[in-house]
Parts: C-alpha cells; structure tokens; sequence
C-alpha cells in the first residue's frame, strides 16, 4: 500500500506530469496518422530517454503508448481509415455512424468505452500486482531462462503468417543480440576488429530501423494524402449520447475490456486479435446482429474497450516478468532497460512504486486523451489529410536526429539504414519483424539469467518445479502446429477397413 | 526450376548463421560460444527446412496475358519502384550527413524532397528553415549535442 501511495505521490511532481501530457499529445497526433502509429512514435522518441531523466522519460512513452489507440479511432470514426491497426474494427460501424450524421455519437461512445477501459484495466492490473507478487518473487533466474523461451516461442506461434518464418525471426533477433561485449566469458563476440560493436549493435538504430523506416517508406511510396477528410460537424449534445450509450451496454463494455486485459497478458496474441475478438462477440450476442456493419454503437463500444482494456495486462506482463508481449511493449521495455531499470521480478521487487506509477499513468493518460479529443476530435483529425510529401521527410530527419542523439556516433544513421533496408525485406518476404526485435532485447537477459543459473546450481539447474512445467509449455507451443496438422491428415485419412 | 527472392532471402539468412556457428566454433570459451552456436544452427536448419518448402512449392501458373495478371505485376512494380526511389532518398541524406554534416544536409535534403514533389519554393523553404533551427535550437542548444561536421569540414 505504501507502494502505491509513492506511486501516486510522482503526479504531484509536474515535470511528471507534464512530460505525460506530452506523450498523451504526441500519442494522439502520430496515433492520427494512418500508418504511423504509437509505435513509430516510440521509436522515434525512444533516443530521448539517454537524455531525459527517467522521471520525464517513462511517463512520455507510457502515455504515448497509452494514447495512440485513441487518435487512430478518431480518423476511423471521422474518415473511415483506421489511423493505427487496432482501430480496424471500430471503422466498420464507427464511420457508418459518421455517415449517419451521428459521428459525435460515434466518438462520445469511443472516448467513453477506451477511457473506461483503459482506467479499469489498470485498476485490474494493479490489484493483480498483490496477487502476482508472490509467485514473482518465487520465480529464480533459472525459472527466467525457461520463461524468455517460452515467451518467444508463444510469441513466435501465435503472431500472424509462417510460424517457421516467426521462429527464424526470433532466432536471428537473438543472434544479432550475441554481437559484443560478453560480461560472462570478457569476449568480444563477432565484432570483426571494428570498435563499433564493442558494445553490440544498438538499440535505437535497430528499433527505429526496423519500426519506423517500412512504415514511413511505405507512406512516401504511397504518396498523396493519407486520407481526405471534408467538414464533419460534431455536436456535444450527441458526444454525450454516445457516452450514455456505454452506460446503457455496460455489460458489454465490460465483458469486453476483461476479454481485452486477458488476451493482453498472455504475450504474443496482440492487440488486433483482442479486437476483432471482441467485435465477433458484441455481434453474435446482440439481438440485431445483421445490423452490425450499418452503423451500431455497440460496433464501437466492444473493439474500443477491448483495445484499451489489454493495455492493463499487457504492462503488468512486461513489467512483471520481463516479457514484451508486442513490438510496442519490446519499445516500453527497451525505454526502461535504457533508463537503468532491469524489467521482470526485479523491477516489482526493487521498483514497486515505479511499477505502479507507470500503471497509473496509462490510466491517467487515457483520461488526459479523453478530455483534450473531446473538445478537439474533427480538428484533430485533419492531421490524417497532411500530404506524405511534407510527413515524409520530416519525419526521416527526426528518425536521423533521434539516432544521432541517442550516442553521438554518426555511424548509427549508417545502422539506421541497414535496418531499416533489412526491416523492409523481411516484412515484405512475411518475416515477424516485432518477434526479431523482441528476441534482439531479451538476448543479453536470457543469456545472463542462463549462466547465472548454470553458476549456482549446474548442468541440472532446470530441475526444479516451476522449471520443469516451462520446460514441457515450450515444448507444447512448438509441438502444438505439426501435431494438430499431423493429427488432421490422420483423420482425413480415417481407419482402414480390415 | 524458378528461384522466387523468398529463396535468395533464406539462403542469406544460412549464410548469416553459418558465419555465427563459424566464428562461434573458433570462440575459445564455452561461455562465449554456447549460445551463438545453438542459435545459429536452430536458425541455419529452420532456414534449409523452410527452403526446401519453397523450392518445392508449384510455380505460380503462367501468365495467360489477362488484364488482371499484367495490371497486378504493373502495380508490385511500380510499388518496388516507389520504395527503391525513397530508398534512394534516404541514402542520399545519409551520405550527405556524412559528407557535409548533421548542420547542411538535412534542411538541403528536406528543401530538394519537397520541391521534387511538387511543393512550392516558400513552403518548401520555410519547412527546410524550420528543420535548420530544430537542429539548433533542439540539438545543439537544448540538448548540447555537438553536431558532427561532416568529412568535408574536418
């Protein structure tokens, strides 16, 4: 309790919160733009935390985060393109509803329901910490080792296309890990004489390259304006309905925002299933399903409480044991290993008021978020109409300066380029780039967790309860796909007649 | 037996873990080679596995000239086009950087974009202005980065 008393105690500092509302207005404004993103946004800004204080630093990307979802619905609603992946689902009835002339109804309910979901999750989230915390602190570094695989390997199966595919990404992010400095051995690994990699490959080149470069070359090749939006007038009189309207359907609302906050714990399934999840049982247990697609309010309430409801869940898993469960969680959890505070058990048991500030702070953004669209939706959405021939290069001058500025090394813009041409082959060739990243950060701690354990207990140091159950979890992950296609051609072949 | 660029990007993918189980070999501690030599060869026989799938897998049927076939291949090379062009930029602006310095070329870069496409010569020299004084005002006087010079000015 007196954690989560100094955790509340940070908001009366007000570089705290000013640095927040920062993010909540950058999270907004990139979360805006289709094919930007809150996770191009983090990249870009993630240099900024060699030089920011974590105090500043921290709260910034938690609501960058936290906000981008909210901006990517308000051009889902308004123009009928989702500004970020996970406001697909709310373009289907949210833009029918725009063209209904109950757009304000549309948004009123969408602030609502993510602002709802976003607060609830983390009040979820932070009554799970007590729960969570004697099992963290039960877990040894030799539980971690067997935790990072499993995790990578959830990651790798459950993410979209090739899970061979997702595996080789996660296998070479590891590798690319490898390059460097080893504390165990005091080796230079693959470094070729090249004093550059004395420290290993780094991080921002790498998240920025790998991120923000397919998307924004994607925007220059598309060329145009993302989005054409003409006068949408919203009134608040109708914003107020559609917040009534979560009221009304508040079982759904809920439902969905405990669907979201479980899908976001487990790591690897990912926003964009939480929603569509969601939208699929909005519709089937409504009494008008067909009229879903035309313009119902509960097509937005449902995605939306879900797309913020996992926000809770997904933090608590990255903070508590360590493990991303997406791209965007990789980026939070390089942020706060770049502000000196290792993620997992530690950061629970050495950083507990951190660990809920930070909670709080999605929280507070979402409402932070909630009040500044309310008044500023239809104005703000115009940012989607910006042509891509003036987004285009100034958004590549800010990745090149973000890069420099993280370590001076004008030889990290060099990096930038690289990955940013690798990001861009391996995305088009179906290759998980969020699972290459996941595996590029947890290396090092995978590693040092393994010859820690392998030090104090041996060869056998997976013998040990929790150890032994992740053992066999990694194994069925991976098994589970050829088995269940070995198990199909089985059946299709049926029993032979005797 | 057509090579789809898939195939080329595995077969890169096993050269690159091959020089990771290579070097990892010639490592002279356990501690050190370990975890590069597992992850290599992990990464090296996924890789010739999920070759051997593509290699395999039936060529896409042959063009019959129909509109809908040759529209499509117009449209993925005009796609590859437009990223090789950006590409292109981007190169372009890092080899500036390098030779001219963080100072020069990203406003030259940001005024020469956008005036190739199409942006009038006030709004195209306003957004170049803005970008020199970020880099000054943010870079060098904010946050106290020296800017790097460039080959040319050292």
């Amino acid at each position: 309790m007196e954690s989560l008393i100094a955790g509340l105690a940070s908001f009366a500092h007000l570089d705290f919160v000013v640095w927040m509302v920062a993010g909540v207005i950058v999270g907004l404004i990139f979360g805006i733009i289709p094919g930007i993103g809150g996770m191009t946004a983090l990249a870009l800004f993630l240099p900024f935390t060699f030089v920011l204080p974590p105090e500043q630093s921290l709260p910034f990307m938690m609501a960058v985060m936290s906000c981008s979802n909210n901006g990517g619905s308000v051009t889902a609603i308004l123009v009928g393109t989702p500004g970020v992946p996970t406001s697909a689902a709310t373009v289907l009835d949210g833009f029918e509803m725009t063209k209904k002339g109950q757009g304000g109804r549309a948004l009123g309910a969408m602030l609502t329901a993510s602002a709802a979901g976003g607060v609830a999750s983390v009040v979820l989230a932070l009554g799970m910490v007590f729960l969570v915390l004697p099992m963290v602190m039960a877990i040894t570094s030799a539980d971690m080792v067997f935790i990072v695989l499993v995790g990578l390997a959830f990651i790798a199966t459950l993410a979209r296309g090739s899970m061979r595919k997702s595996l080789i990404s996660a296998g070479l992010g590891l590798l690319i890990s490898f390059i460097g400095y080893q504390p165990v051995s005091g080796v230079y690994r693959l470094v070729f004489n090249f004093s550059y990699l004395i420290d290993g490959v780094p991080m921002i080149p790498v998240a920025l390259g790998v991120f923000a470069m397919p998307g924004l070359i994607a925007l220059a090749a598309r060329g145009g304006s993302i989005a054409t939006m003409g006068n949408v007038v919203t009134r608040m009189s109708d914003v107020w309905q559609g917040a009534k309207d979560v009221l009304r359907h508040w079982w759904l609302w809920l439902r969905s925002m405990v669907i979201g906050y479980i899908i976001g714990v487990i790591p690897g399934i990912g926003a964009e299933v939480a929603i569509w999840v969601c939208y699929g049982q909005a519709k089937q247990s409504s009494k008008y399903p067909e009229k879903f697609g035309t313009g119902v309010v509960e097509g937005v309430i449902a995605p939306e409480s879900a797309g913020n409801g996992k926000e809770g869940g997904a933090t608590l898993t990255t903070f508590a044991l360590g493990l991303p469960g997406s791209a965007v969680m990789a980026l939070i959890l390089g942020g706060l290993m770049m502000a000196g505070i290792q993620p997992g058990p530690a950061m629970i048991n050495e950083h507990m008021p951190l660990t809920f500030s930070l909670l709080l702070v999605v929280a507070a953004a979402n409402l932070v978020a909630t009040g500044l669209l309310l008044v500023a939706a239809p104005h703000v959405a115009r940012i989607a109409n910006i042509p891509s021939r003036f987004l285009a290069p100034l958004l590549l001058t800010t990745m090149v300066f973000g890069t420099y500025v993280s370590r001076g090394e004008i030889l990290d813009i060099v990096t930038l380029l690289v990955f940013g041409a690798l990001g861009i082959v391996m995305s088009k060739m179906g290759y998980n780039l969020p699972v290459m990243f996941i595996g590029y950060v947890l290396g090092p701690m995978f590693e040092h967790y393994l010859f820690m354990s392998l030090r104090m207990a041996g060869p056998l140091f997976f013998l040990r309860p929790i150890s032994l159950v992740l053992i066999f979890l990694f194994i069925a992950i991976l098994s589970y796909g050829p088995a269940s296609k070995v198990a199909k051609h089985w059946f299709k072949r049926g029993v032979k007649p005797a | 037996m057509k090579i789809s660029p898939g195939s080329y990007v595995l077969m890169v993918i096993m050269a690159v873990a091959l020089v990771f189980v290579g070097f990892s070999l010639r490592m002279e501690y356990f501690s050190s080679k370990m975890l590069p030599l597992v992850f290599g060869s992990v990464v090296f026989l996924l890789a010739a596995f999920e070759l051997s799938v593509e290699l395999r897998r039936p060529a896409r049927t042959a063009n019959n000239g129909t509109e809908d076939d040759t529209s499509t291949a117009v449209q993925a090379e005009v796609g590859v086009r437009s990223y090789l062009i950006f590409g292109a930029w981007a190169l372009g602006l890092v080899l500036g950087i390098l030779l001219f310095g963080l100072a020069i070329a990203p406003p030259v870069f940001v005024l020469t974009y956008m005036k190739t496409h199409g942006v009038r010569w006030l709004a195209a020299i306003i957004f170049a202005a803005i970008t020199a004084g970020l880099i000054y005002g943010v870079m060098d006087m904010l946050l106290g980065i020296e800017l790097y010079r460039g080959l040319l000015f050292q």
